[in-house]
């Protein structure tokens, strides 16, 4: 698995407080709280972890099973993508598939 | 034949503007709007050229916009805005403002405008919010139309009025005060041109009882941002202004006021 999902730097702004995150996209004024799950998910975005890492320590963080975590990240990134807050790159893409 | 030139100055969040006109009847309008925020000119002030077109004079093709529209013409280095009642020009290197207007909002927008893009150079920024000095304390009340911030005003009368409307927020020697606009809604009453230090904000909630509830910085900053007041679509300008409300949020202690329309929720403001 290669690494390219990035947050889509040019058109958001976000803050990470504690546990939480606002993300605007500035393009569209929309506002997105992220609940601490997310959170992770989100810290993780960085164009190097790949998505099976990222469920594999929510899945020991939150003690739910790997299959789970990997089905509840693939959801939260397709809806990051459809929200325009996140960019994937070819390689990850057929990984979301 | 000579057309005559009228000006006076004022200063809005200790921003000195000074505006000229070609009619005098308009020049009284606006003194008046204007009374509580007339200065003497200051050097490095913003300066706007404004021409009075009578209404039948003067048909805009873009009426109803929601929210003015502003381009920037790189050639002139200047960003072009329009809305309702007016179109104008405004430098930012040179801080001059051209507007042609039909009436006196026309004006009272275009400073509006103005000032935000020059505000969140000197860290600041404006906010649909009412706010007013109590008992030595500032207070700011953000909300939309309806959320009660006229409403809260009317029922502080032992207060100093800095808006109900808009308020005006910057960064002083690493404080946020707010500074009373002559921006104002409901009321019909410009606030005094002083300022205040803010340290707690209040989010009006209309309610069946009185009571505070402290709230998260998150949603503090979730509940701020669509209250500020910036036309202008320029990703590093807005990212500039996210940070700053960020700042801004952190500084203080944001709450939910859920209220009655009665003085009585002051006491529970007071508690805090």
């Amino acid at each position: 698995m290669n690494d390219c999902i990035i947050k889509n730097d040019e058109k958001i702004a976000y803050r990470v407080i504690e546990d939480k995150t606002l993300v605007v996209n500035l393009e569209n004024s929309t506002f997105h709280t992220l609940n601490p799950i997310a959170t992770i998910i989100w810290n993780n975005l960085d164009g190097k972890t790949p998505i099976t890492t990222i469920a594999k320590n929510i899945s020991k963080e939150f003690d739910i099973d790997f299959e789970t975590a990997q089905k509840d990240c693939l959801e939260f990134i397709n809806d990051l993508i459809e929200k325009g807050l996140i960019i994937l790159c070819s390689n990850q893409a057929e990984e979301i598939k | 034949m000579e057309v005559q030139s009228y000006n006076f100055s004022i200063n809005i969040g200790e921003m000195p503007i000074t505006i000229f006109f070609d009619d005098n009847d308009f020049l009284e309008v606006n003194m008046t709007r204007f009374s509580n925020f007339i200065s003497e000119k200051e050097n490095g002030s913003i300066n706007i050229d404004v021409e009075y077109i009578p209404l039948e004079k003067f048909k805009l093709n873009y009426e109803d916009l929601e929210s003015p529209k502003i381009g920037f013409d790189s050639s002139k280095n200047r960003y072009i805005i329009y809305w309702n009642s007016f179109e104008g020009t405004f430098n930012m290197n040179t801080m001059i403002g051209k507007i042609s207007c039909n009436n006196h909002a026309g004006l009272n927008s275009f400073i509006r405008i103005a000032l935000s893009l020059v505000l969140l150079k000197k860290q600041g920024f404006l906010i649909h919010a009412s706010s007013l000095i109590r008992h030595h304390k500032g207070y700011l009340f953000p909300g939309k139309s309806g959320a009660g911030k006229t409403t809260i005003t009317r029922l502080t009368p032992d207060s100093t009025l800095l808006s109900d409307e808009v308020s005006l927020i910057k960064k002083v020697d690493g404080k946020f005060r707010a500074y009373g606009t002559p921006f104002w809604g409901e009321l019909s009453i410009g606030g005094e041109n002083t300022s205040v230090s803010i340290d707690d904000v209040y989010f009006p909630v209309q309610d069946r009882k009185n009571y505070v509830n402290s709230i998260s910085i998150i949603l503090g900053l979730e509940k701020l941002l669509p209250n500020v007041i910036f036309y202008l679509n320029d990703l590093k300008l807005e990212k500039e202004l996210f940070d700053l409300c960020f700042e801004f949020i952190s500084y203080v202690s944001p709450y939910e006021l859920h209220f009655l329309p009665e003085p009585d929720f002051w006491r529970f403001i007071d508690d805090e």
